[in-house]
């Protein structure tokens, strides 16, 4: 039963964790329409301008230094998308899907490829927020990890009330259900693809930030965190935020018990990914929307 | 009708238009041409059979074997990973040392009294990368020689190319003992093999008494190879309490396997992963209590030699140890220390292992060159077969070649083998502790510390 609940603790952590970078993905959808699959290159961005910023600035907070990396990523976001993203939304791209399929991929390669030429091939952490671990009875965890989860609740939880409290919230929720009629009543739908793109990827980054004390930095980290917060958006139904958290925190569980409880235990760890993935399969298959999902039309 | 007349002219226009297309054809056919102006001369129609067949001829043999270099230079090819999922880390060390050496060669009057020019091809870690920048080294540069390569999947498929096309190889980081136990003329190794490797480690665990052993190895060709190399090793040791457990080398949660073997921890855990997995894996079992702990001691991978280990484990890189291949500081010869000084200067950061091999392999590879007194890639394999060089790492020399194949009794793998290559364990006895200050604690007789000391 120890076992059990230690397996449960950490996927909830790691569970945790997933969903804040499966939230900004998410957001992106859900205003944009566009899959962003630069989206593991911002995650990655957030664990290098941290672990530099911590560098160059000795002494400085490690929060503010995540901090500070979220807004850098989120201001390159907001470049990205009036540059490149936007011609799609004033009719300037013939074939808008394929356009930012292929722009958002050539971002990916470009910002992996950039890493390596600047930052090296070797990997570096970032100090911890806080040394050791904590011993939580059941199993212990390290600080980092749940420095990291309990700052992921926190964010969620603002941008929870972002979204449903604030004149903004209201306005990107407005764009998500109907671009002209939020047109009509006076929001500026470009102005809100650019808000919703920084914010997504700036939550992006300071998912990166949080976890680089934890698993540190390399060029490729993103690779693995992206495709599964693809799985998690569709799990949770395409452009629900809730469905985000709650399909983190199941892809966090399931990946921990199936790797814990494989009856080849030589094999579990290998196919972690592919527990997530089978779940996914299952759901697309009984509720093909996933969990909060609303059909387009 | 056709006339005598028009026949002949048409004949003529035929002759002159073949020779024309084979004049056309790729820049390799000088001899083609001598010989098609003879048939040019007689104008006979049973003439237009020899041009076909020397055109035919002429489409084959620039794939058959490499040229002659043009020019003032020799091309010879460097293969190695240089982006992921390879281990670029280790890759992006051998091109750096690749081409310091390259350099230095160049600086000192070049091979054979030609510049030598360097063609880096990567191989991601992608075996049918590595085959298809091996063939395009081979088949387009025309790369009279080729050094390098880091994992075994990729150069298990690169030395297919090389023997197809019968162009020299020293292999530098590859363990698969299948590499050299292969039999090629063309391919040559200075890395250990993995049965070599994995017999000073095991011999090590025997050493120091431990009984219940538990590897966490990365899912691919080289950690299969290393799993089935240790449990058969350990078994014939006795030591039968083994398991094993795979994991993608990109895996960043290691906890839920580490926490299964913390319900009944074992003497040693072994992280056998390239990459950044490695230290992912030990900060995650240190963070549980699980190791490297009174009760477990914990054995890292080849990556802990890297100065970046201790930035990215910090205390719990203290009592690690793990096998190293290459020269520790106390046994540094004058190249090593000339060779780690320059690097550190070029790149700003100090060699590890993997640098010393590609170094070491590229110089062999143009050594061989020189005293083969040509390009031609029997004189260089022969020349290899030969050598006597030494390098960064030690001595090297080829104990079993075509004039002295591998006996019955020895592993195949010793064709073409490096049969000395220098491999050590080393511990850490001291956070940020600098690999060359680390202690050697096996083999016994090169040993300058004691033999494990415990947290």
């Amino acid at each position: 039963m120890q076992y059990f609940m230690a397996l449960a603790t950490t996927g909830l952590i790691m569970g945790i964790i997933y969903a804040l970078m499966a939230l900004g993905l998410t957001l992106i959808f859900s205003i944009l329409n566009v899959i962003n699959f630069a989206h593991g290159e911002f995650y990655m961005l957030g664990g290098y301008f941290s672990y530099f910023l911590l560098t160059w600035f000795t002494g400085l907070n490690p929060f503010i230094a995540v901090l500070v990396s979220g807004l850098m990523v989120a201001l390159i976001g907001l470049i990205f998308e009036y540059f490149f993203l936007r011609p799609m939304h004033l009719g300037r791209i013939e074939r808008p899907p394929e356009y930012a399929v292929l722009i958002t991929f050539g971002l990916s390669f470009f910002l992996q490829n950039l890493a390596l030429a600047v930052f090296g091939p070797y990997p570096h952490r970032p100090p911890s927020f806080f040394s050791g671990a904590v011993d939580l009875g059941i199993t212990r965890v390290s600080a980092d990890r749940l420095t990291a989860s309990v700052l992921s609740l926190v964010l969620m939880a603002l941008l929870l009330l972002l979204i449903n409290k604030t004149w903004i919230g209201k306005a990107l929720q407005a764009v998500s259900q109907n671009k002209d009629a939020a047109a009509v009543v006076g929001i500026n739908p470009l102005r809100m693809n650019t808000i919703a793109f920084a914010l997504g990827v700036g939550l992006a980054s300071i998912a990166g930030a949080l976890l680089a004390p934890s698993f540190s930095i390399v060029p490729d980290v993103g690779a693995v965190p992206s495709i599964r917060s693809y799985v998690i958006i569709v799990l949770g139904g395409m452009g629900s935020l809730p469905g985000s958290i709650l399909g983190g925190i199941l892809i966090g569980l399931v990946e921990s018990f199936g790797a814990g409880y494989f009856p080849d235990p030589s094999r579990g760890l290998t196919y972690k990914t592919a527990f997530g993935l089978v779940i996914f399969a299952l759901v697309l298959l009984f509720k093909p929307t996933g969990f909060f999902g609303r059909r387009r039309s | 009708m056709c006339t005598p007349k028009r026949l002949l002219g048409l004949l003529v226009v035929f002759a002159v238009f073949v020779l024309t297309a084979s004049a056309c054809a790729p820049t390799t056919i000088v001899e083609t041409v001598v010989v098609t102006h003879e048939v040019e001369k007689e104008v006979i129609v049973t003439q237009e059979v020899q041009v076909e067949k020397e055109v035919i001829v002429t489409v084959e043999v620039p794939a058959a074997e490499p040229e002659m270099p043009e020019g003032d230079t020799i091309l010879i090819g460097g293969v190695g990973p240089l982006s992921a999922p390879g281990s670029f880390q280790a890759g992006t060390e051998m091109r750096n040392a690749t081409e310091m050496a390259v350099d230095e060669i160049n600086d000192a009057g070049g091979v054979l009294g030609k510049q030598v020019e360097l063609i880096f091809g990567d191989t991601e870690g992608l075996p049918e990368r590595g085959t298809a920048v091996v063939e395009r080294l081979i088949t387009q540069n025309h790369v009279v020689g080729l050094t390098g390569e880091y994992h075994s999947g990729v150069g298990l498929t690169e030395i297919e190319v090389a023997h197809k096309y019968g162009v020299p190889f020293v292999q530098a980081e590859t363990w698969a003992d299948e590499i050299t136990s292969s039999g090629y003329p063309e391919i040559f190794r200075i890395a250990p093999s993995i049965d070599f490797y994995s017999s000073i480690a095991v011999n090590y665990i025997a050493e120091v008494g431990w009984q219940k052993i538990v590897f966490v190895v990365e899912d691919s060709d080289y950690g299969h190879l290393q799993a089935e190399a240790w449990t058969d090793q350990l078994a014939a040791k006795g030591i039968t309490d083994v398991q094993v457990y795979f994991a993608d080398p990109d895996t960043e949660d290691f906890t839920p396997i580490l926490q299964r073997i913390q319900q009944d921890p074992p003497d040693m855990l072994a992280g056998v992963i390239t990459g950044i997995g490695n230290s992912r894996m030990l900060r995650q079992a240190c963070d549980l209590g699980l190791a490297p702990t009174t009760e477990t001691a914990y054995y890292g991978s080849v990556d802990s030699q890297y100065p970046e280990f201790w930035e990215n484990v910090g205390d719990c890189g203290q009592y690690v140890f793990y096998t190293y291949v290459g020269l520790p500081e106390s046994l540094w010869n004058d190249k090593t220390g000339t060779f780690m000084a320059d690097y550190e200067t070029r790149y700003k950061q100090a060699p590890g292992g993997s640098a010393m091999a590609a170094y070491d392999a590229t110089y062999i590879l143009l050594n061989a060159i020189e005293e083969a007194g040509s390009t031609d890639s029997q004189a260089i394999i022969a020349a290899l077969e030969g050598i006597q060089f030494t390098g960064v790492m030690g001595d090297f020399w080829f104990k079993y070649t075509a004039d002295n194949p591998v006996p019955e009794g020895e592993p195949a793998w010793m064709w073409h083998q490096w049969p000395t290559p220098n491999t050590y364990i080393i511990q850490y006895t001291e956070v940020n502790q600098a690999a060359g200050d680390a202690p050697v604690v096996f083999p016994l007789e090169r040993a300058n510390g004691p033999v494990y000391t415990s947290p």
